[in-house]
């Protein structure tokens, strides 16, 4: 990489542009800083519900799965703070327990769903054509169809459990991310200091890792989170009708479900867990939002 | 123009052979033999009588080849013939058709409810974007898409039907029936819509061609009226179109809770009845209408946009 | 390379039409102390900005980008966006104040007394509207026609502005015309109205050189044709020339030089204007480099004290008010005629020949 200074000058200012960024943490500061505190309500929300989940074992007054059937329906009280359910058992020790599934099922199909589809949508730019055009016609068509049905139908052909909704969930949502992560891979590959470096002639690697991965990474974040909320209102919607998260473990939204019947004379056992579902989809949705507000604003600058 | 609406059309006719392939499968690929789940519907004390199950194997032309079953099925299905509910017993076609129905009246009550808030918010909203009602907006947008329609649901239940009384719990009877899970089901549309109003109306009344016309002496609601509202309206249309298809039987938590006889209730329904026929058709008919509606939001997309029109003509 | 000089003689027009009117006649627009802000707590952009056009006369504003020149003219149409806003100084077009103007006046006014032609000419059109639909709005307004009678009338201003086909140009949207067809067009729809001024933002800027010349000789025949007093915003000095009869220089928000094109062209006072001069001429200096103004586009903003152009300027330092340039900011004073300049050392350095030698 030789050149004569005066050349080689202008150049790499438009390629360091990208490079000389501040470290991960220093930028993540910044952030913080800079008080989206839609971002940061959402950070602490979230970090406060995960922080509960995780302790939620040590947590818990009573055992989940302890029934009382001379307890039923018991309001609050100082023994049961929320009350008991149904079945005599305690409304807090299972709300503490019972984002567990959801929130495992809703991130493991949020990991696959963003590779698959990140990898399906960089593989579609690269190749463009007909592979492109095919790609993206499957992609308009899966958009569309409802992931909830999708996933009834495949627990019809597959039966239920655990595997099923995974899978099932995956087939939908992966739609977004391969159309996010193309049109990303088309953008990034056309901007100049990409071209810039590419004359340097820095190394494929080198330009994959130095520039496209940090400018991809958080149109992708946001999206992940937003499409978070997304998922385990779906897998709680599953679970309401029967068919996510199995008895005996215990679900915000199964929880609702089997209160239903008592909506009038225990409210209380429904408003609860809804309540768990909106914060926790509420946290990472403002994740999400405050991640993709900031890059609509530095858009804008640029 | 019109070779762009056949090759839409060609796409629409190839995925639907698709699918038909797929709704055909469906009794293959479930566990357990079509023929002995017909029976147990039949037979309410079901024991395996290997002779009835060949008998009906028979009967239903079970034992022809798959391509042979294919196309029988096929042209039954092109004729409207479904074939029966296994627990019913009534024509599927006639259930779906009253399902769809429902759905349709359903979805199209809870997006014109989400429609006639939204646009008017977001245009409000893009007029002064940082201003009182954009924040507002924006708040209000990035709270109800977290709402999960099974908790708002109960809620509106509790409030309106069992404290107030001002409308049904549940069922399907009337205008005051519709309203509870119109209301519920419009949120989160509500919520989108809002926010690609408001984007798109902010980089329309940005555009040079709107300082444009007000330099030939337009006002600022005769502008907006004339050229605003056609490029505000593109990406608007193609998101109601995707919520239309998302909500036939994407509605079935909400149709679960109301007890509304719709597609989704349908589905779900059959799923837990193992009511292959009915799983068949609505399968069809839930891709083919979602495919059929994006269709025309693309077509109308070309109307509004000449531009698209122009690209896919020469493609 | 031609001398500025020479391209005046060449290109300009033979005969100046219009006589200087007498003065206490009536400008047919006056700006006067204009200031315009962007966002808030920053100086203004456009900072006390005088200018007159009278009736049937063509001046150029000129001005590197960021001086403000464009929403000079976006202020006489009351037409910023929304992050800028007049605060202070006042337009009179024809003895009407714009400022006091209610919006139906406004509107009658754009369009109708004022027409106006810009730089992006395909961004301009709603790409979703037919083209002759956007030029008959403007006959609808101003005019009153029917839908019918404003289309007949566009295919005829579409004739008089050389657009080949002009009923089949009609139904035309403006993704299938090409940026010079699209300029025609939109000169087509400011001229629908016959309107008294018309403000041409960077006309040919963003079009091809050939086309460019044919744009212009079309703005030319037609100002001569209807008598329209025009405004001419443009950074490019071989349009000044070709063009205008006046020519005022914009630098950071305010006037540095005004005066006839022939005596500022020829006879620079401020140095800026001799180095933009220079600039579009692509001379070299001594050691042979090509030259160029030191320093970054002008803001007005950056700005503390003293002349704005003075951390670029060439003679400051030297010169004998190197203090006053520092300290003050100089007035737009007389140095010939009508010719006038912001400088401190406008009367103490003649006229310096700017065309020194060819390369």
């Amino acid at each position: 990489m030789r050149m004569p200074d005066a050349m080689a000058a202008p150049l790499f200012e438009v390629a360091n542009r990208a490079t000389s960024r501040p470290s991960i943490m220093r930028r993540a500061l910044g952030f913080a800083r800079q008080r989206h505190w839609v971002f940061s309500a959402g950070v602490v929300m979230f970090a406060i519900v995960l922080l509960l989940l995780c302790c939620a074992h040590w947590l818990t007054p009573y055992d989940p799965a302890a029934q009382s059937l001379l307890q039923r329906l018991q309001g609050p009280s100082s023994r049961h703070w929320l009350g008991t359910d149904h079945l005599g058992r305690d409304q807090l020790s299972r709300l503490l327990v019972g984002g567990h599934f959801a929130i495992i099922i809703a991130a493991v199909t949020l990991v696959l769903s963003a590779v698959i589809g990140t990898v399906i949508g960089v593989i579609s730019a690269r190749q463009g054509g007909l592979v492109d055009e095919m790609t993206m016609r499957i992609v308009d068509l899966l958009i569309s169809f409802p992931d909830v049905v999708v996933a009834i139908f495949l627990i019809a052909l597959m039966g239920p459990g655990y595997g099923t909704l995974i899978v099932a969930l995956t087939v939908v949502s992966w739609t977004p991310f391969a159309r996010l992560a193309r049109g990303l891979a088309i953008e990034i590959n056309a901007k100049s200091y990409i071209r810039a470096a590419e004359i340097l002639g820095c190394s494929r690697r080198f330009i994959i890792l130095r520039h496209i991965i940090p400018n991809a990474i958080r149109p992708l974040a946001a999206m992940g989170f937003l499409r978070f909320g997304h998922k385990l209102i779906t897998v709680g919607g599953l679970s309401f009708i029967g068919l996510g998260v199995q008895p005996p473990h215990a679900d915000w939204a199964a929880m609702m479900a089997s209160s239903q019947p008592y909506l009038e004379r225990a409210p209380l056992l429904v408003i609860c867990p809804g309540l768990a579902i909106f914060l926790t989809a509420l946290s990472v949705t403002w994740i999400g939002q405050g991640l993709e507000t900031k890059r609509k604003t530095a858009g804008d600058q640029a | 123009m019109w070779l762009f609406v056949t090759r839409r059309l060609a796409v629409l006719l190839l995925t639907l052979l698709v699918v038909s392939v797929f709704a055909f499968l469906i009794p293959y690929l479930s566990d357990g033999d079509p023929a002995v789940l017909v029976l147990r519907s039949r037979v309410a004390d079901f024991q395996v009588d290997q002779a009835a199950v060949e008998a009906l194997r028979h009967q239903l032309g079970l034992d022809r080849s798959l391509l042979a079953q294919y196309l029988g099925w096929l042209n039954a299905a092109l004729h409207g013939d479904f074939g029966y509910s296994y627990t019913s017993r009534a024509p599927v076609i006639d259930q779906i058709g009253r399902a769809l129905l429902v759905s349709i009246t359903l979805a199209m009550s809870a997006l014109g409810i989400a429609i006639v808030i939204a646009v008017p918010l977001g245009t409000a909203a893009a007029t002064r974007p940082g201003g009182p009602i954009d924040t507002a907006a924006t708040f209000i947008t990035q709270t109800l898409v977290a709402i999960p329609e099974y908790w708002m649901a109960p809620m509106g239940i509790l409030v309106f039907a069992l404290y107030l009384g001002w409308l049904p719990s549940a069922g399907w009877d009337g205008m005051s029936s519709l309203v509870l899970p119109a209301l519920v089901l419009a949120l989160r549309p509500l919520a989108y819509f809002t926010r690609v109003t408001r984007a798109a109306m902010i980089d329309v009344l940005q555009a040079p061609y709107i300082t444009a016309a007000r330099s030939r002496g337009l006002g600022m609601t005769q502008t907006v009226l004339r050229h605003g509202v056609r490029n505000g309206a593109i990406p608007v249309v193609t998101l109601f179109a995707l919520w239309l298809a998302g909500l036939l039987g994407g509605s079935v938590v909400v149709e679960v809770i109301f007890a509304i006889p719709g597609m989704g209730r349908l589905i779900y329904e059959a799923v837990i009845n193992k009511d292959v026929p009915v799983l068949q058709a609505s399968f069809v008919a839930i891709v083919a209408l979602s495919v059929l509606i994006n269709t025309l939001a693309d077509i109308l997309y070309a109307v509004l946009n000449p531009m698209v029109r122009m690209a896919h003509a020469h493609a | 390379m031609i001398a500025p000089a020479a391209i005046g003689t060449e290109m300009r027009p033979a005969v100046n039409l219009q006589p200087v009117a007498a003065p206490g006649v009536e400008p047919l627009l006056a700006i006067e102390g204009l200031r315009v802000r962007i966002g808030t707590g920053t100086r203004p952009v456009i900072d006390g900005l005088d200018l007159e056009i009278r009736r049937g006369e063509v001046v150029a504003l000129v001005g590197e980008s960021g001086s403000g020149k464009s929403l000079t003219a976006l202020s006489v149409l009351r037409l910023l966006p929304p992050s800028a806003a007049i605060t202070g100084g006042s337009v009179h077009f024809g003895g009407d104040d714009v400022g006091a103007m209610r919006p139906a006046a406004l509107n009658a006014l754009r369009g109708g007394r004022i027409g106006m032609i810009f730089q992006q000419p395909l961004a301009m059109l709603d790409p979703t509207c037919r083209v002759g639909d956007q030029v008959a709005e403007s006959l609808r307004i101003h005019r009153g026609l029917s839908r019918e009678a404003a289309l007949e009338r566009v295919v005829a201003l579409f004739r008089e502005v050389g657009i080949p086909a002009p009923e089949t140009r009609l139904r035309c949207y403006a993704h299938e015309l090409s940026g010079g067809m699209a300029q025609r067009v939109m000169i087509a729809a400011a001229l629908s109205a016959d309107p008294d001024l018309l403000i041409a933002d960077e006309p040919t800027t963003a079009l091809d050189v050939t086309v460019q010349a044919q744009i212009l000789r079309l703005l030319d025949e037609q100002r001569r044709k209807r008598d329209m007093a025009v405004l001419l915003i443009t950074h490019d000095l071989a349009v000044v020339a070709a063009l205008s009869e006046r020519v005022a220089v914009m630098y950071a928000g305010r006037l540095v030089e005004e005066g006839p094109t022939r005596e500022v062209l020829n006879a620079p006072r401020h140095p800026y204007t001799k180095a933009l001069i220079r600039c579009s001429l692509l001379q070299r200096d001594e050691t042979g480099a090509l030259i160029s103004i030191p320093g970054g586009g002008a803001s007005a903003r950056d700005i503390a004290s003293g002349c704005r152009f003075q951390p670029r300027c060439s003679v400051a330092a030297t010169s004998e008010h190197a203090h006053a340039c520092c300290s003050a900011e100089p007035s737009l004073q007389c140095c010939s005629g009508q010719h006038k300049a912001r400088c401190w050392n406008v009367n103490a350095a003649p006229a310096m020949p700017v065309v020194e030698h060819r390369a």
